[in-house]
């Protein structure tokens, strides 16, 4: 077998620590000495789901500099040819809210800018015929600015608000060259593109703009690429599947295109990428084929939505193109539990060698909450000091010196939930600030001094809160309720995934709550989480078809699910560590196990991203 | 072996499917909310996961032919007027 060396001419690299990623380190392969493991670079490109519009629409324009999670689309047609919408709605990555109606609904019209600054310009109204008007988005609502120059659709667009471009079209006929510029106030003639088209697509910023595809005349359809420096058009390098009504977004430089339709006229859902000079065919395609929709975002971080498929849709698929690092990590077993638990509290921010486990029960119905703690010292478990109130399915975090646990059930009798939280200090708990109201399965992340978790059993599952080492306080609801979510973080960057019924995942900055990268399956809940929002563990759980206990593991780098090897049993268990080495704690069957996640150590390659270039 | 499954199920949004689903097996949406997706055990199990409800290759080729022929026969309806360029006669569609 050929080594690698024969193969590239090199040996493989030794280094201390990973070099600076990029799409030029792709394909490289190197050994980390410090973490001890073999390290690649490959590149994933892949679609998925996301939110749909609340109106579904083709002709549909859209704010193409906006980023990926922070997305506009306005107008276009509800119905074939009969209905114009003035519907304008804002994306936030998850899903759709409505925004402030345009002035006049109008289909098959260009629009660039952002969502809290975009311009919608020319268009079609049905009933109307083709048109001159242009108006601009605040964020909230939308005025009448200064015409074009003329009647026309069919445009491609670059730029935003106070630096936009437009170009091409259609009419007056046969198809328009022209391009326009647009300061924010007034109108400007510029380059002429060297091939006249309609519907085509465009992206990039005002000196630096991409024109791509189009029709040239039925059924003609263009492969064309026009590169515009801010005066005039240089053709570039064709893509390989002429198409027009396609969706395009991204920079001169780095550009994607996706759907429209062929010369036949059928729909394609292939995607091309743009480099500033060739075009390459994705791996990835859209889900649903479309064409007249809209895109936005970044030529490794898009989005499209609606269009006609031939009806119309409300469908959005978002694009992710990532640099991936090939990682390793196996899970092994542990020293068990001196008897069987399950649902405990446990260290969050503890270690493999220092972490408590307090309270939780009897594995399986009916529970009766317990309140003794043990301590692991990375060997053996000894006893530690007792919880005022027996708990199970309560919130934890901390450390073994400086832990803390909140809400849980405490057992039919008892009085359901409880609101209490209690602090550890390595030897006894003591009373800490008290939840609102009395919480279980309200799992979360952090420490005695800053922890967070969001959602709970029981209304209103659209909790989250924050502790402060004295007291909870209330911070901005969860989009959508759930319960029995997993969470890794503080208060200041916390990311939460799984739960019931809604399990995508959510990152907290500090002051909002945004979409992150979903688990890959579907439903989980109770996982256990450690680390923190950019490099966190998720495992185990509960849930499949049928339903049962899970010993899947996925990585969160802070923008997508990874999956990882999976725990020796299946688990609905609890975490003491980070991403990198963690114990998974009890809850599996029987409850007793113990398995340590090492993430240096070899096992299935799997892939984590380090860099997005 | 058929090469794939057919189905319908509801687009709930994001979830619906991942970046890893598609990484994963063969997935593609149609009309009629029609899915087809790899007849392996990752496509099967995603599309039980979705609560689709499993159809054969000729009935889901009806739902989204019947899908399509609503919409030609709109546009047959529709004024000369309106039959643009911009709205182009709905095209057949042909499973896979």
């Amino acid at each position: 077998m050929a080594e690698y060396e024969s193969i590239h001419g090199t040996r493989v690299r030794y280094l201390t620590s990973d070099p600076t990623l990029d799409s030029s380190t792709e394909g490289q392969v190197w050994y980390n000495s410090t973490s001890g493991a073999n390290k690649a670079l490959v590149q994933i490109k892949a679609t998925s789901a996301s939110g749909s519009l609340a109106t579904a629409r083709s002709g549909i324009s859209g704010g193409g500099a906006s980023p990926q999670t922070v997305g506009i689309v306005f107008g276009g047609q509800i119905s074939p040819a009969t209905t114009n919408t003035t519907a304008t709605e804002e994306y936030n990555g998850f899903s759709w809210a409505n925004g402030g109606n345009m002035n006049l609904g109008r289909g098959y019209g260009c629009g660039f800018g952002t969502q809290t600054a975009a311009v919608g310009a020319g268009g079609y109204d049905h009933g109307n015929g083709d048109q001159s008007e242009v108006e601009e988005y605040n964020g909230s609502t939308w005025s009448e600015v200064t015409d074009l120059p003329g009647n026309q659709r069919s445009q491609g667009a670059a730029g935003t608000q106070t630096a936009g471009l437009v170009f091409g079209g259609d009419p007056p006929g046969p198809i328009r060259t022209q391009s326009l510029e647009y300061d924010g106030t007034n109108w400007t003639s510029s380059g002429t593109l060297n091939t006249g088209r309609k519907y085509l697509a465009g992206c990039g910023i005002q000196t630096l703009a991409l024109a791509v595809g189009g029709s040239v005349g039925t059924p003609v359809r263009s492969a064309a690429t026009e590169e515009y420096n801010g005066s005039s058009w240089t053709s570039g390098n064709s893509f390989t599947e002429g198409r027009s009504a396609l969706a395009c977004f991204g920079l001169q430089t780095h550009a994607v295109i996706a759907g429209g339709d062929d010369q036949d006229p059928s729909i394609v859902s292939s995607i091309e990428e743009y480099d500033g000079t060739n075009w390459t065919t994705s791996p990835a395609t859209l889900a649903t084929a479309r064409r007249y929709f809209a895109g936005f975002g970044s030529g490794t971080a898009g989005a499209v939505a609606g269009g006609g498929t031939p009806g119309i849709t409300a469908a959005t698929e978002e694009y992710n193109s990532s640099i991936l690092s090939p990682r390793t990590g196996v899970w092994a077993a542990s020293t068990n539990l001196p008897g069987t638990r399950d649902n405990g509290s446990v260290s969050q921010s503890g270690t493999t060698s220092a972490a408590y486990y307090a309270g939780g029960s009897n594995p399986g119905a009916p529970y009766t909450p317990d309140t003794p703690t043990i301590e692991y010292n990375g060997s053996s478990w000894t006893a530690g000091g007792a919880l005022s109130t027996g708990r199970i399915s309560a919130g934890s975090g901390g450390t073994l010196t400086a832990g803390l646990t909140w809400g849980g059930f405490q057992g039919p009798g008892v009085g359901d939930n409880t609101n209490t939280t209690e602090e550890y200090n390595g030897t006894s708990w003591t009373g800490g600030g008290n939840l609102p109201t009395p919480q279980r399965e309200c799992y979360g992340d952090g420490t005695q001094t800053d922890s967070i978790f969001g959602g709970s059993f029981g209304a209103p599952n659209v909790t989250a809160l924050k502790y402060d080492g004295s007291s909870w306080t209330a911070i901005s609801n969860l989009p959508a309720g759930r319960f029995g979510a997993a969470g890794a973080g503080n208060s200041s960057a916390f990311v939460l995934a799984g739960g019931a019924p809604n399990k995508t995942t959510l990152e907290w900055n500090g002051s909002s709550w945004g979409a992150g990268g979903d688990v890959p399956t579907s439903p989980l809940f109770a996982m256990a989480a450690g680390g923190t929002q950019t490099s966190a563990l998720f495992y185990g759980g509960e849930g499949g078809s049928p339903s049962g206990l899970l010993a899947g593991t996925f990585f969160y780098n802070g923008t997508a699910m990874e999956s990882r090897s999976n725990m020796t049993q299946s688990q609905s268990t609890d975490n003491s560590g980070d991403a990198g080495s963690c114990l998974a704690i009890g809850g599996g069957s029987p409850a007793i196990s113990v398995e340590e996640w090492d993430e240096s150590a070899a096992g299935t390659a799997t892939a984590s991203t380090l860099t997005t270039s | 072996m058929a090469l794939f499954i057919y189905g319908t199920a509801t687009n709930t949004g994001k979830g619906f499917f991942t970046a890893e689903d598609r990484r994963a097996f063969f997935l593609r949406g149609y009309p009629a909310d029609v899915w087809v997706v790899g007849n392996n055990e990752k496509g099967a199990m995603w599309l039980a996961e979705k609560n689709g409800v499993e159809k054969t290759k000729a009935e889901a080729q009806a739902l989204v032919t019947a899908d399509v022929q609503a919409a030609q026969a709109a546009w047959d309806a529709l004024p000369a007027e309106q039959k643009t360029d911009m709205n182009l006669r709905p095209t057949d569609i042909t499973l896979p």
